[in-house]
């Protein structure tokens, strides 16, 4: 049977199917339920983290007693990104992709057991690594700054999980074939190709630690571009046409947008560096490179907005498509951001611009995208519903009123920052003042966000712990019954299933 | 699209970039060695530049890095395309502005990191630019009281104290020669002193190496000095030191 491998997640239900699926969930549950709610701690760490490091930009007197030094802003800062980056984003991906995999390649998943042994190692090193920020010992490079012990832990885990998505991959049968595949097994070829090369060119024994900090700007893009955007791209282009009903608006735009995002993804990154004492051509090829990023921006987004054409009125109905919304506005976004500071780098460079455009890329877009694939996933795997779309509303809205002013303040802030950096007349007394407004609204916004993901880790646990509605019928955010679309029944058991 | 294809794909497009982006500038980079004045050339400067760089300095970065230094503090100086600052580099951009004796500062160049494990450029410019840190204290000591208290000197700094790398005691016997002079709120009590760590002076000897002034020898392109009218400014100020 020729199939359109863009059609594939979204063929006619039968009940045999469904028995199938039912067998991909039972073997996906432990590692899946393991990844995610570790991930989501991390993530609750990682924003408490995030706020007292957004308090100390605007007040560095809270917290700065003497016995407090591990909460000194040059170590809280690395200690939360990295924290949100490797605690929770990168265990989110992990959890999200297993699923998906089992589900896209038809079987259930080997030695779950396994996995999980692999999730320890990987939860050690973070741990390991977090701690040793805050005690004071980071290594430097950006998203590097955990430093050696941590870093082999991380990579022999996470080449645990690549080798069982590249077996299940090779053993799928035949026709069995989806887009989604492609960008996870992606991600899974990039990071760890990413991660040996700046771990191996940024060890202390290198002869030139310019080249050394140049590879920690490369991983540091890559990390962004080639790990967690393929990941949510992979994502949103499966939850999409299952939610939808439909399938892939166009498989040559999927993979076109696939491979475009391949092509160009491995140059970006020295952008970061321009005017540093490296050749010129670097960054030039680097920024060039960063703005062709759009090409794989535009193809996904044509693509899944024409596949959500007509039937946008699902985005008020169903928590997945909610999210998936919003992190998509903010994927255009902060390719965007990206590409202007690629192409103005002396307007944005080492001003908190950059950590406005990274927020939104690590956060806005990606957590929203994996949040959105979690309200899809949990009730598949503990057979019970989600409570209450009022806590699932609080966690749209409460990320939307937070998440948003975060990125928007910090890269607003970030221009004004490098303008007045620019004026030699301006002492830095008059810049921190000056961007106390930018940074206060920041906090505000981590007070919302850090509420917001509160409140959906309780969501999360009680459903995970089967505290759900135990109902046929999918927790939705308003009724679809007035919608003129009786063919969309979104229940477990119907076209979202 | 089969496993073959994929990887086949995956690693035609990302091999090139990584050959290109990483692994060969490795070569070039870590072939760079100091480079010899060339009086004939018309270098004024003698010796080797970059000048070398100590144990204690490298102990000392450890630290800086370990601290989280580079969070907030940038160690280049960029050229003028970058920026929008024309040419205020030339007057020590990005430094706190304060009457300080003048200097001769430059653009930064790959040999001025010769010798770090990780070239301190640096996240983001909270803080002032310290790629000539040194100019600004007189004494170690006035280095070591602004680490211990970073708001001693400058009111609005957000720059966290390093209280942690120095310890209060009592005095035995004579005070130390290195008890810092702190006035105030972080003054010690009667009978006490606070001297710094070996980690606090590991870290103060190394911002205090921290001086981009040596002149670009002409082979790598620096700029030939102005060929001196004789005897009309024999103190000019921007005479490099010697």
């Amino acid at each position: 049977m020729s199939r359109d491998p863009s059609t594939a997640p979204i063929e006619r239900v039968t009940p045999e199917d469904l028995r199938e699926r039912a067998e991909f969930d039972r073997s996906t549950k432990l590692p899946v339920l393991f990844f995610l709610t570790s991930g989501l701690v991390w993530l609750l760490i990682s924003c408490t983290l995030g706020l007292l490091a957004s308090i100390k930009l605007h007040s560095p007197g809270f917290l700065a007693f003497d016995g407090l030094t591990w909460l000194n802003w040059g170590r809280l800062q690395p200690a939360y990104v990295n924290a949100l980056v490797y605690g929770w984003c990168f265990q989110a991906a992990i959890a999200v992709g297993l699923w998906m995999m089992a589900r896209l390649c038809r079987q259930p998943l080997k030695n779950p057991v396994t996995l999980v042994i692999a999730g320890h190692f990987w939860n050690l090193g973070v741990i390991i690594g977090v701690l040793q920020i805050l005690a004071g010992g980071q290594a430097p490079g950006e998203l590097l700054e955990f430093g050696r012990t941590a870093w082999l832990m991380l990579f022999a885990a996470f080449a645990i999980i690549v080798v069982w998505q590249v077996l299940m991959f090779a053993s799928r049968p035949k026709g069995s074939d989806y887009v989604t595949q492609w960008y996870v097994l992606g991600a899974c070829f990039w990071f760890p190709w990413l991660f040996l090369t700046a771990n191996v060119f940024t060890s202390p024994r290198t002869a030139s630690g310019l080249h050394a900090a140049m590879t920690s700007a490369w991983y540091a893009n890559g990390v962004l571009f080639l790990f967690l955007v393929p990941m949510a791209v992979g994502t949103a282009s499966y939850l999409i046409p299952k939610i939808v009903g439909r399938p892939l608006h166009s498989y040559h735009l999927a993979v076109a947008g696939f491979w475009s995002l391949a092509l160009f993804g491995g140059w970006a990154g020295l952008q970061k560096l321009i005017g540093g004492p490296l050749p010129t051509w670097m960054p030039a090829v680097s920024s060039a490179a960063q703005v062709m990023l759009l090409i794989p921006v535009l193809c996904v987004a044509a693509n899944h907005f024409m596949t959500v054409r007509g039937r946008h009125e699902l985005v008020q109905v169903s928590p997945t498509l909610r999210f998936v919304f919003a992190g998509a506005v903010f994927y255009v976004g902060s390719h965007l951001l990206a590409a202007a500071f690629a192409l103005a780098p002396g307007l944005t460079q080492f001003t908190a611009a950059w950590d406005g455009f990274r927020f939104m890329l690590v956060y806005s877009y990606f957590s929203m995208t994996m949040f959105g694939a979690i309200y899809f996933i949990l009730p598949r795997l503990t057979g019970c519903e989600w409570l209450s779309p009022r806590m699932i509303r609080i966690h749209f809205w409460a990320n939307i009123y937070g998440g948003s002013p975060i990125g928007v303040f910090l890269v607003i802030g970030g221009l004004f920052q490098a303008n007045a950096m620019n004026v030699w007349s301006n002492g830095f007394g008059a810049l921190s003042d000056m961007l106390s407004g930018a940074y206060i609204g920041a906090t505000l916004g981590w007070v919302f966000v850090l509420l917001a993901n509160t409140v959906f880790f309780i969501h999360f646990i009680l459903i995970a712990l089967r505290l759900g509605r135990r109902s046929e019928q999918a927790t939705l955010l308003s009724s679809p019954a007035h919608h003129d679309h009786p063919q969309v029944m979104i229940t477990t058991t119907g076209a979202e299933a | 699209m089969s496993l073959k294809s994929l990887l086949l794909g995956l690693l035609a497009t990302f091999a090139v970039p990584w050959l290109v982006m990483v692994v060969r500038p490795y070569g070039h980079l870590a072939s760079l060695a100091p480079v010899a004045y060339d009086e004939e050339a018309g270098d004024e400067t003698r010796g080797f530049f970059p000048p070398s760089r100590s144990a204690d300095q490298a102990r000392g970065q450890q630290i800086y890095f370990q601290q989280g230094c580079t969070q907030c503090h940038t160690q280049v100086i960029r050229p003028q395309y970058v920026g929008g600052d024309g040419d205020e580099f030339k007057r020590n951009w990005g430094e706190i502005q304060e009457a300080l004796a003048p200097k001769r500062t430059r653009q930064t160049s790959p040999y001025d990191y010769l010798g770090e494990s990780f070239a301190a450029i640096g996240e983001r410019r909270n803080g002032p630019d310290l790629a000539n840190a040194a100019f600004r204290f007189q004494t170690r000591q006035q280095l070591l009281e602004h680490l211990h208290n970073p708001q001693a000197r400058y009111d609005w700094s957000s720059c966290p104290p390093q209280r942690h790398l120095f310890t209060t005691r009592t005095i035995q016997g004579q005070r130390s020669a290195l008890a810092l002079n702190s006035a105030g709120k972080h003054a010690p009590a009667e009978g006490q002193e606070i001297v710094p760590s070996t980690e606090a002076l590991d870290l103060a000897d190394y911002l205090l190496a921290l001086k981009r002034n040596a002149p670009l020898p002409i082979s790598l392109g620096g700029a030939k000095p102005a060929p001196a009218a004789p005897a009309a400014a024999p103190a000019a100020p921007a005479a490099p030191a010697k």
